[in-house]
């Protein structure tokens, strides 16, 4: 190597050192990466075993949540044993959020961040991020304006969320000879903190999962929510995306709008196999089926009608490419669209006219690229993008 | 230190690292954003290495070498849409414009290179480290590491020689 041919090679370097992304938007898609992780990993432990490649190639629906590394393969994942949370566990969204305002945090604070942090738009991510911090045992930029949840707090809430009410205080309290049945709750919190079990079922509520309260007034209705609250969270979403549909939908508060998604997710999980024609017009059903071909054998093929109102027909935070009216071709994805996928689902209508056929692509290598948002300026009507 | 103020201060040399290694903003910008992220999540683990900025930057070279997207796609690109990207940078300044041109051919004969021979121009010419050093981050050998230059260089030389202007015309 000639120091001339050493210049050069440095020289080109250094010139293209003007192609380095922008530090900001790095910084925000890689919390927004990390809260994936986080969700993930969570979700891995919580539920103990996953079979995705499984659920692939039966046709059934693959959630988007889990559409990272574990579409290859089989994952197995001991339950989580408990204890404090590490920088390396996980945590769900609302642990975040509850974290966030347990430390005295409030929406103000929120907004304070999110300058900070250069985040606009979503308060509620920045709440959770923070709340994942906090969980981390990090410490936030901005001091709380309101005062830290108690000990004593944080047990009432435990009680309630366990399903448990007033009159099983009062019950309680018979039972612990203790006349105060808000001393009898915060007791009673504090055991189903250590995750110790209560002499009685709570007479009323919809316990949590945590808990397993097995009584209640109607246990196969709060199953059927929780399940669907379940579906709602697994495929990805949140407390944000509930918000928008409960606005959509008219439902009066975010928890509807999250059965409603929720039960609509998992019909598409009863939808019919591939190939047996019933994604005609009106059909709701929207079905992912084992598939892909070209230059990713991990896709999943998706099919929908174009001009479905329900944005939950497009799973946020999946990679969609289009492919011409069905037509499904490995050279497609040369030209593949990146976007999230919450305006992808107007894009495809101007997109594509008829039927669209898309790839919910996922794998370690893209998962990166799935939140990242890219000009769509190959998108021509009819044409397919 | 905390994260923010690792990256804080050392993304914008994580970017020019990964942009160096890649080649192409895009694939620089995922890879930087997955590397971030795990280091995110993991950062307790991170900071208590030796050096939390070098481990990091491993984590880039390595997620560099296993990036599975296929390049094809990706390094199709027209060569004009690159030099107008450059010139938009360089602004006004109309004597850069041969330069530019000159350091895009030689950029875009960097992009044929295989990656872990584009790996160790990286790291020999822009971090300026040592055949040590590299064949420890890369794993292998120092004779490897020689080897590898050898080979880049040449093909470098080669293609200077045939002038191939594309990179997308090589492939």
């Amino acid at each position: 190597m000639t120091p001339y041919e050493i210049d050069e090679l440095t020289e080109t370097f250094s010139a293209h050192e003007l192609l380095t992304p922008d530090a900001d938007e790095v910084l925000t898609k890689s919390r927004e990466i990390a809260r994936h992780m986080r969700r993930r990993q969570w979700m891995l432990r919580t539920t103990g075993t996953v079979a995705v490649t499984a659920a692939v190639v039966a046709g059934a629906v693959a959630l988007p949540g889990l559409l990272g590394s574990a579409t290859h393969e089989t994952a197995v994942v001991q339950p989580a044993s408990g204890g404090a949370v590490s920088a390396d566990q996980t945590h769900s969204t609302d642990d975040e959020l509850a974290a966030f305002f347990n430390a005295g945090y409030v929406y103000d604070d929120a907004q304070q961040l999110a300058e900070l942090w250069h985040e606009s738009g979503d308060v509620g991510a920045v709440k959770a991020e923070a709340g994942g911090r906090l969980l981390d045992g990090e410490t936030l930029p901005v001091a709380p304006s309101g005062t830290p949840a108690t000990a004593d707090d944080l047990a009432l809430q435990a009680y309630f969320d366990a399903g448990y009410d007033y009159n099983d205080a009062l019950t309680l309290g018979k039972m612990w000879h203790e006349s105060d049945p808000a001393q009898v709750k915060i007791d009673a919190g504090k055991r189903i903190e250590n995750g110790k079990q209560l002499p009685i079922q709570p007479s009323a509520g919809k316990g949590s999962a945590d808990a397993k309260p097995s009584g209640g007034q109607d246990p196969e209705a709060v199953t059927a929510d929780e399940q669907a609250v379940s579906a709602f969270f697994q495929a990805g979403y949140d407390y944000n995306d509930a918000v928008k549909l409960a606005k959509i939908w008219h439902e009066t508060d975010p928890y509807n709008a999250k059965v409603t998604a929720g039960k609509k997710l998992e019909a598409v999980r009863r939808c019919p196999s591939p190939g047996d024609g019933t994604l005609g017009s009106g059909t709701p059903c929207v079905r992912y089926c084992a598939g892909g071909s070209g230059s990713s054998s991990s896709c999943l093929r998706r099919e929908a009608r174009v001009g479905e109102p329900s944005p939950m027909s497009w799973p946020r935070g999946a990679v969609v490419r289009y492919a011409r009216c069905g037509t499904w071709t490995a050279s497609r994805f040369r030209s593949s669209l990146w976007a999230g996928a919450s305006s992808i689902s107007h894009k495809a209508s101007r997109c594509a006219g008829g039927r669209v056929s898309c790839c919910a692509h996922s794998s370690t290598t893209s998962r990166s690229a799935r939140i990242s948002t890219r000009p769509l300026r190959r998108c021509r009507a009819g044409s397919g993008y | 230190m905390t994260f923010p103020e690792f990256a804080a201060t050392r993304l914008g040399g994580l970017l020019r690292y990964a942009v160096m290694l890649t080649g192409d903003r895009d694939l620089s910008q995922d890879i930087v954003q997955e590397v971030l992220a795990r280091t995110q999540v993991r950062w307790k683990r991170i900071e208590r290495a030796d050096s939390p900025d070098a481990y990091v930057r491993r984590m880039v070279l390595n997620e560099y070498l296993s990036w599975r997207r296929r390049w094809a796609v990706r390094n199709v690109q027209a060569v004009g849409e690159r030099l107008a990207e450059l010139s938009d940078r360089h602004a006004a300044e109309s004597d850069h414009a041969h330069d530019v041109v000159e350091t895009d051919e030689l950029w875009n004969r960097l992009a044929t290179l295989p990656r872990k021979q584009r790996a160790v121009l990286v790291l020999r010419y822009y971090e300026q480290l040592s055949d040590a050093e590299i064949a420890s981050l890369l794993g292998c050998a120092e004779v490897t590491v020689r080897s590898n230059a050898s080979k880049a260089l040449a093909t470098l030389r080669l293609q200077q020689e045939s002038r191939i202007p594309v990179a997308g015309d090589i492939r």
